[in-house]
């Protein structure tokens, strides 16, 4: 039976769920994650509906994209051209904030290995995370 | 004839009473060991003891099919389990079990309800831990239907800890799954984006609480609203846990040069 795992795209770095779930086919594994989604997404629509979950399978293949804005029931009044416009906008929100995040990050690193050259004291993790990625 | 002189003053209910009321109770009470995954009783059991903790951690489920029960409430020196199906004398309404061990102190509900019977003191206080076990359960019903599920771990992980005074959560994912009805993946999830945000850390089957301050700004405001109303019907013993709850250190990111 195959293993699905899980990514979510929030704007960070992403959040894996490395364990998975053996579900017997892809027709199964795309429900599973659209119950997923819903449930991450539930009660703040307005403040996930950029986010996206990605589906892999057996660790490998990357076999779907959940956009959370296809299950944003909120959006159903809206019209398909409006809600069109609303699903594109996601997705380059998203991408601006992963960008933004992955500079933030860049930035981070940039300030630890000048001071570490400079034999001054840095910040060598924040929030679990090496700044200074191997 | 005492069989032992337990540590009433521990447990919220036993510190709220009057020297009197306490005498009246203490001679019924006999200690008692909470031992993990000990069932204090099955929802529709005759309930045979009132089970006051002192310290441990008590989870009130519902029954649901052939699944592990839907999750109600926790209860530990902050509560009583049996109490309120004792005071009526009315089938248990929920499966109890341990769920950390701890002490507590038990009598049987047959003396109880005497006891309720003779001291409108006892029945006074009785009736205001009733009031806030039906707040608890009114703001849970509505949090379960209206609240985000991250915000909803964040309520449990403080309610947790507020029983048990320690940083160190220990559910694992898969209970807290279970308690919240969500797929254990989505908490997965959740609990890796608490983790990123420097909150908490994630240990095998249990959660380090990082940061108590960020986890009460994520949660819903449900646990606010449960902990004001207790702190009115019990000011005194909520002081004492909200004291060790903010305790528990922040740990800063690491510094090195």
């Amino acid at each position: 039976m195959p293993k699905y795992t899980f990514e979510l795209r929030d704007g960070s770095d992403g959040i894996g769920d490395g364990s998975g779930v053996d579900l017997p086919d892809r027709g199964c594994a795309f429900e599973f994650a659209q119950g997923i989604a819903r449930e991450l997404m539930s009660g703040r629509e307005a403040q996930t509906r950029f986010w996206r979950l990605d589906v892999y399978e057996n660790d490998r293949e990357r076999v779907f994209e959940i956009p959370f804005v296809s299950l944003d029931h909120t959006l159903d009044y809206c019209d398909p051209q409006w809600r069109a416009l609303i699903t594109e906008s996601c997705e380059r929100f998203r991408s601006l904030k992963e960008a933004e995040h992955a500079a933030r990050r860049t930035i981070s690193e940039a300030r630890a290995l000048v001071a570490r050259s400079r034999g001054k004291p840095y910040l060598a993790t924040e929030a679990g995370r090496k700044t200074i990625r191997d | 004839m005492l069989a032992h002189q337990p540590q009433t003053n521990a447990n919220v209910f036993l510190e709220a009473l009057s020297a009197p009321d306490l005498e009246l109770l203490r001679t019924h009470l006999a200690a008692f060991e909470l031992r993990p995954g000990d069932c204090l009783h099955h929802f529709g059991d005759t309930v045979e003891n009132v089970v006051f903790p002192r310290s441990g951690l008590v989870v009130r489920t519902l029954p649901l099919g052939e699944d592990a029960g839907a999750f109600m409430s926790f209860v530990g020196r902050d509560g009583v389990v049996g109490g309120f199906a004792a005071v009526g004398g009315a089938p248990a309404n929920c499966d109890a079990h341990v769920l950390v061990s701890g002490h507590a102190s038990r009598m049987p509900a047959s003396s109880f309800r005497h006891l309720l019977d003779q001291s409108p003191g006892i029945r006074r206080l009785a009736a205001r831990l009733d009031s806030a076990m039906l707040v608890d359960a009114q703001q849970t019903a509505l949090c379960n239907a209206v609240h985000p599920v991250e915000d909803r771990i964040c309520r449990l992980l403080l309610e947790f800890q507020d029983r048990i005074d320690l940083t160190r959560v220990t559910l694992t994912q898969a209970a807290l799954a279970q308690m919240l009805g969500v797929r254990r993946t989505t908490v997965t999830l959740l609990v890796g984006r608490l983790e990123a945000a420097g909150i908490i850390v994630c240990g095998r089957g249990a959660i380090e609480i990082i940061s108590r301050r960020e986890l009460e700004r994520h949660s819903c405001e449900c646990y606010g609203q449960v902990k004001n109303y207790a702190r009115r019907l019990f000011p005194r013993a909520a002081e004492g846990i909200v004291a060790t709850a903010t305790g528990s250190g922040e740990r800063l990111g690491r510094i090195t040069g």
